[in-house]
Order: structure tokens, then C-alpha cells, then sequence
């Protein structure tokens, strides 16, 4: 049947993008009765058909291998048990380095995005980390202060649901917190071995609810929240926004819609957004009255990039020249050790929240002595975790022979290994931005992103920092320091650039329009009717994992856009 | 375990009290659905009573059998990797991945090839303080590999593969003493784990 829709349709506003920026507004907005049409790149998200909660890898022929074995032949992308939210790299959607450039960049094409998969770290920046340039003269201040945010941080974390405890740490402020369980045994041992260099450790800060919330049933303590959560018992965007928002039939949600260009008036203000329908791989346009990106911080800046016109020769919103700019990850440093004294501990379900139930914010804030700025946090890995395929891969490597001994290994080295990652901030520098590659287009024509990245001595002598601490750490446990866990996501000193999936700032907010994009609502500096509502608008990378702070941002310029629309200034 | 005993998954232990539409859209079936999970090789074993080899001959398949048994045992706290078809998944991995299949072919030729060489008789049909002798020469070894480098790599993955394919198995949890992956009301550390970490500080190894 021929099928007629009004082309003079207006949608009051797009969003592009379905993670926890786009979420968040959708829900906000739809909430607020504003008719919002959401464009994702991926498909619909089926938690039930999607998510692989509560399997074992004997559930499969191939126990968690792969359908082509994948785990065996070095080609798989994340594990397979791990919830559906993307790839480091897509078929078809290719992004180049500059010469001499590492990056990794995780994207992902479903509903929801990586929020379906993330670790659900869920911390408040402090209030230094949003005046840095004041704290200690290096990069940038934001246009905002601790205190504007803090209302936002208050409202995020009654929604989403934060477990935590109130300490008075002022690198890591306190907020809205449901009761944490109790640590670990492995996780008490490290507490206790960081206690006396002065680092503390506590209740971990995860978005994982412990009582029944907003019609959400509580945790189940299945450790399993990479995977999806069934009960939707963690944060994700596209179970506790968006599925909520379509039920309040406001929200229009287009699947498969990769977007590729925002389309101008002769005011310069965005009037349509053209996007490619991934099913027909058919160009689609849709006129709109207000556009939020929240494509995730590269593809927001890439698409600002690609949308170039007269009024907007560089790009949109972009006369500043920031737009790719200022790109920053999270410096990474994962070790591993085994710690003998765990050996012989009676076998307990050390499952709990997907995530440690204790975690080390950052103690270093007085240390006039360090050789680098700022400071980073400290997660703790460990426990009895699901035997699955390679489990077993590092005791294998360091027992020789087979047989009975080899078994006896096993099972006296399982649960005795204890990781410590370190999450730092990385100051922004000139040498690390995104632009677009003049040669290269994806599958569906649009130019893609190229990488210049390096890491200055700031982020390498915090990394240095990083590994003397948790030697020091795993000496007072009694442990044997292991060395990297990734290699392939790390090189001898520091994580490759992207490696963490923290990339932002390249869509950078200020008050100043000659260098920054958005003003401190999340808004065009020079399209009113644009807002950029992911990690993009970032002005610094704190040791703060970047999710709560998208959230409460984009629930902060979701109010101020009504206000805006209200008012018939938007 | 917790306060509570664990429990298996079951809707009603999931969702313990709710009944709102959120949460039922986003999942009061999915636990249906996991009944619905990859059980071929299962419902193969249940119609024809064993396991159909779908890349290995059955010269090969001896040969696996023999090795996983080697590696993974029979002991006090648990069957063998034979016994639990670790060389039916591998088979099963090589039917999946050319490259894995092609490895296992050369090296279970490599392995005959030596066995021959050494005992004058294929891997199978030489004696357990041959077959031990065999392996233990190619047995992860980081020095020195010398001639056997072939060997040494074949068996780094086959050693590996097996392993694997006892772990994942019901048996493989419960020989190691996995535990987890059940629903609970509230999470906590055992008072008889805690009771033994107290009395392991108090006397230090």
C-alpha cells in the first residue's frame, strides 16, 4: 500500500542518539508533555532476546566460544555473554589514526548503547573538577559550578538509584545513595593493606539498585550487570528512560536510523535532520524544531563536522574551531596479583553487584609531592567468578605440566587473583583532537572520524604513580604482582588512547563563543535551536567516571530547553 | 551464603512483589526465553544416546579422548575432561573455525608422527607411561623448545582447550566450587568465611 505521511511534518525536537545523554532528555522532555522523535544508528533493543543474564557456558555447544569460535581465534570483540553494545570495530565503519596515533574507539549501534553494558561507576564530580584551570592552572575552567550541577546530581541520582555511603571526602562528594553491600573478602584484604599508606577505601558508588525503585525490582545479586539486566535492576537508558518514555506516548523512537547531516535554514539555525535508513540504506529527512545530539562524543563532534554550510563553513556550531578539539580519555592502568592468603578460603557466592563493592576514590588531593596533577580512583576485581572459557588461561600459563597437578592448581589458584585498576584524569592538550579524514567514508558515505592523540607527562607519570602504588599495595597483601591484564588495551606504562570508553570533550562548553561550542546549558553558542547533551560538552576529564555527570547535564539543558520553548525562545 | 539461601531463577523469586509495567515490559519473559537455550548437542545425545563427531575421525577422536583424560583426571574432586566431553567440544569448536581444525589435524599428526618415532606405536596405542612420557615433553614449556616446537605449540592449545572444556561443564563448577549465579534478597559474606579469614590473620602462613 502506498504509504502518505505529511512531509511538512515538524518534530518538536530530535535527538540523536539513545544512550544515557539522549535517554535522559527523552524522558525529561517526554515527561514535560514535548513530543520528542529519537534517531538511533542500531536496532531496537529486546532484553529478553538480547541480554544473557543468568546463562552458563554450558547453555552452548560452544560454551561462550562464539558461533565461529571467535574466543579461539583471537577475533572476540568482548565476551560473549556481554550485553549487546558494540565493537571497537564495525563493519563498514571505519575511523582512521593519524600517523604515529593510537586510538581505540568503542562505538555502538543499539538502543540504549553502551549504558546497557557500562560498569555503572556512578560518581559525582567534586568541586575542583569543575574549576581545574582555577585549581591548579592547567586546562580549562567549566562555565558551571559543583554547586549548579549539585541539584541535578541530587535529581539523577533519586532516579537512577546509586548505592554509596556518606563520608565528607571532598574528591568524592557524597549524594543520594541507596545502602551498599557489604565488601568482599578480597575487597576487606586490599581495604585494609591500603589503609595504613593512607589510601581508603569504601562503599562502592554503582547504579544498582538494593530496594524495589520506581517499579524496578531490586538487585538480585547475580554479579552479572555487564550483561544486561533482566530486571532492569542497574541503570541502562534504554530500560530506565526510554521504555518508561514510550509509554507515556510522547516519544517517536526510528531504529536504524543512521544520521548524516543537520540541515540549516538561511538563519543558520537547524531546520531538518537527514538521516539513512540502515534497513534500505534510503537517505530520510525529518524537519525539526529543536535537534539534541547525543550521538556519544565523537560522533556528535563528527556529525557537527560533516553539516557544513555558507552560514556554517567549518561546520555547525563550530566558528570557534573547537569542534573535534580537546579530545580526552581516562589514563588506565590495570594490574593483576595473586594473593596466596586467599587460598583455602571456604567457597562462598562472592557474585553481589555486578562491580566492587568497594571502591578507592582519589586520597592524594594534599600531596604537594606527586609529580603530576590531579589524582585518579582505584576499582578492586576479584572473587569467584563464573568459570567460562580461558578462565583458567593465566594458572595454565604459569603451572607447567598436566594431570592431577594441574587440576590441584586450578582449583587451589581460583578466586585468589585480585585486580587493581586505576582511573585518572587526563589534562587536555593540543595534540589530541578528532577531525574528519578527507579521503575516507563509511558504508553510508559519511565521512569518518581520524584520531590524533598523545599522552603528555602528566598522564604518564600518573600511570608510573599508578603502578608503584599497587605494587606497594599487593606487597602489604602478601600478593605476587602479575603486570598488565590487557595487553592488547594497554601498552608497558599506560592504557591506549580510547581504551577506557571515557572519550569526550570534543563539543566543548564555555562562555566564551571564540573558544568553546556550547554555552553552559548545553547550547549552540551560535544555533539556538542545538544542543549537544552527551559527554562532548566536557571541559575536563575528571577521575570520575563520565555517566552521572551526562545524566544530570542532559537533565539540566532538558529544563532549560523547556523553559526555552515555553517562553518561544527556541 | 547470605542471610538468605540462594534460590534458583524463577519469576516469582525475580520479581518478588512487583507488579509494575516497567518491569514487565522490559523482562517478565526473558526468563522463558531462557529456556529456549542452545541445547543442540543435548537433544543430539538424547535422540541417538551419544555424540555425532563433527570435524574429528574416529582415530582422532580416541586421540583427544586420551589426552583430555590425561590432562584433566579423574580425582576425589571430580570426573576427567573425557568424562565430561572435552573432546567433543573441541571437535565441536573445530567444526566452527577452520583455522582451529586445521591446527588440530596437524598437531594430532604431529603427536602419532612422534609417538610412532619414539614408541613405535600411535599416541592411543602406546602405554600410559609412554603417552605421560609424550606429553610431558611438550607439556608448556618455556625454554628450549628445540624439534618439539610443534608439538609444544599444538599442545599449549589442546592443554588450554581442554581445560576449557571441563570448567564450563556442571562438573567443572563444582570441582572448583562455584557457587553463584543464583537470585538472593540481600548479599553477604558468610559468617563461616569470615570466621575463617579471623582466624587466618590471627595466625599468620
Amino acid at each position: 500500500m502506498f504509504q502518505v505521511t505529511p512531509r511538512t511534518e515538524v518534530h518538536d525536537v530530535v535527538v540523536i542518539g539513545s544512550g544515557a545523554g539522549g535517554g535522559t532528555v527523552a524522558r525529561v522532555l517526554t515527561g514535560k508533555g514535548i513530543k520528542v522523535t529519537m534517531l538511533e544508528a542500531g536496532p531496537m533493543l529486546n532484553p529478553v532476546k538480547d541480554y544473557k543474564e543468568h546463562k552458563t557456558p554450558y547453555d552452548y555447544d560452544h560454551r561462550g566460544a562464539g558461533e565461529q569460535a571467535e574466543h579461539y581465534t583471537g577475533k572476540m570483540q568482548w565476551g560473549y555473554f556481554a550485553a549487546p553494545n558494540g565493537y571497537w570495530d564495525m563493519e563498514g565503519e571505519p575511523y582512521t589514526t593519524a600517523q604515529g596515533t593510537q586510538f581505540r574507539w568503542f562505538r555502538s549501534r543499539i538502543l540504549g548503547g553502551r549504558t546497557n553494558h557500562y560498569g555503572r561507576i556512578t560518581l559525582r564530580f567534586a568541586d575542583y573538577d569543575f574549576k581545574p584551570r582555577s585549581f591548579d592552572g592547567l586546562g580549562a575552567d567549566w562555565p558551571i559550578s559543583y554547586d549548579e550541577v549539585a541539584p541535578y546530581y541530587d535529581l539523577a541520582e533519586e532516579f537512577i538509584g546509586v548505592t554509596g555511603s556518606h563520608e565528607g571526602i571532598r574528591s568524592a562528594p557524597d549524594g543520594k545513595f541507596m545502602q551498599c553491600p557489604p565488601p568482599r573478602v578480597h575487597e576487606s584484604m586490599v581495604r585494609d593493606a591500603a589503609a595504613p599508606m593512607g589510601i581508603k577505601a569504601i562503599p562502592a558508588r554503582l547504579a544498582v539498585i538494593t530496594k524495589n525503585h520506581n517499579g524496578r525490582a531490586a538487585c538480585h545479586y547475580c554479579g552479572q550487570c555487564g550483561r544486561g539486566c533482566v530486571t532492569a535492576s542497574n541503570y541502562s537508558s534504554s530500560q530506565v528512560d526510554i521504555f518508561p518514555a514510550l509509554k507515556t506516548g510522547n516519544l517517536n523512537l526510528i531504529c536504524n536510523a543512521m544520521v548524516r547531516e543537520l540541515i540549516t535554514d538561511d538563519a543558520g539555525k537547524v531546520k531538518a535532520v537527514s538521516y539513512i535508513d540502515t534497513q534500505t540504506r534510503e537517505e530520510k529527512t525529518i524537519r525539526c524544531r529543536v535537534v539534541i545530539l547525543a550521538a556519544s562524543a565523537c560522533e556528535s563532534a563528527r556529525l557537527l563536522l560533516n553539516s557544513k554550510s555558507a552560514q556554517h563553513p567549518n561546520g555547525l556550531a563550530n566558528g570557534s574551531g573547537v569542534v573535534g578539539r580537546y579530545l580526552m580519555d581516562t589514563v588506565g592502568r590495570d594490574m593483576g596479583g595473586y594473593v596466596p592468603s586467599l587460598e583455602g578460603l571456604p567457597k562462598y557466592d562472592t557474585d553481589g553487584m555486578g562491580g566492587g563493592h568497594l571502591y578507592i576514590p582519589w586520597w592524594g588531593l594534599e600531596d604537594k609531592k606527586k609529580n603530576f596533577p590531579r589524582g585518579y580512583h582505584v576499582e578492586i576485581g576479584g572473587g569467584y567468578n563464573m568459570p567460562g572459557v580461558g578462565s583458567f588461561a593465566g594458572t595454565c600459563t604459569r603451572n607447567q605440566g598436566f594431570g592431577k597437578g594441574l587440576k590441584q592448581a586450578i582449583r587451589r589458584e581460583y578466586g585468589c587473583y585480585v585486580g587493581l585498576s586505576g582511573r585518572g584524569e587526563m589534562i587536555p592538550n593540543e595534540k589530541s583532537f578528532c577531525d574528519l579524514d578527507p579521503t575516507v567514508v563509511d558504508r553510508w558515505g559519511i565521512p569518518v572520524l581520524r584520531f590524533h592523540f598523545e599522552w603528555s607527562e602528566h598522564e604518564l607519570n600518573q600511570a608510573r604513580h599508578m603502578e608503584n602504588t599497587f605494587a606497594e599495595i599487593f606487597d602489604r597483601l602478601g600478593g605476587k604482582l602479575l603486570g598488565a591484564r590487557k595487553p592488547e588495551l594497554e601498552s608497558p606504562t599506560i592504557s591506549v588512547p580510547g581504551a577506557i570508553i571515557h572519550e569526550l570533550g570534543t563539543v566543548r562548553m564555555g562562555n566564551d563563543p571564540k573558544t568553546s561550542a556550547l554555552n553552559k546549558y548545553n547550547q549552540a553558542h551560535e544555533v539556538k535551536n542545538l544542543f549537544v547533551a552527551d559527554a562532548a560538552p566536557f571541559v575536563s576529564n575528571p577521575d570520575k567516571n563520565p555517566t552521572l555527570t551526562i545524566c544530570a547535564l542532559a537533565w539540566r539543558a532538558s529544563d532549560y530547553l523547556a523553559e526555552e520553548m515555553k517562553k518561544g525562545n527556541v | 551464603m547470605s542471610k538468605n539461601k540462594g534460590q534458583d531463577f524463577s519469576r516469582r523469586n525475580l520479581f518478588h512483589g512487583l507488579s509494575i509495567a516497567t518491569v514487565l515490559a522490559s523482562g517478565a519473559t526473558a526468563l522463558e526465553a531462557q529456556d529456549h537455550a542452545h541445547q543442540h548437542v543435548a537433544e543430539e545425545k538424547k535422540a541417538s544416546g551419544a555424540y555425532t563427531a563433527k570435524f574429528f575421525n574416529p582415530h582422532e577422536m580416541a586421540t583427544m579422548r586420551r589426552m583430555a583424560e590425561l590432562v584433566i583426571p579423574a580425582d576425589e574432586g571430580g570426573p576427567s575432561a573425557a568424562d565430561v566431553g572435552a573432546h567433543e567440544f573441541i571437535d565441536l569448536i573445530c567444526s566452527l573455525a577452520k583455522e582451529i581444525a586445521d591446527t588440530y589435524a596437524g598437531g594430532l599428526q604431529w603427536v602419532d608422527g612422534e609417538s610412532v618415532r619414539r614408541y613405535n606405536a600411535k599416541f592411543v596405542a602406546a602405554t600410559e607411561t609412554q603417552q605421560t612420557e609424550l606429553l610431558t615433553a611438550i607439556a608448556y614449556k618455556k625454554d628450549n623448545p628445540g624439534d618439539l616446537a610443534p608439538g609444544i605449540a599444538f599442545f599449549t592449545l589442546a592443554r588450554q582447550m581442554i581445560v576449557d572444556g571441563y570448567y564450563t561443564t556442571r562438573e567443572g563448577f563444582k570441582d572448583v566450587g562455584f557457587i553463584g549465579n543464583r537470585a538472593h534478597r540481600s548479599w553477604d559474606v558468610p559468617a563461616n568465611v569470615l570466621q575463617f579469614m579471623e582466624k587466618r590473620k590471627a595466625t599468620p602462613q
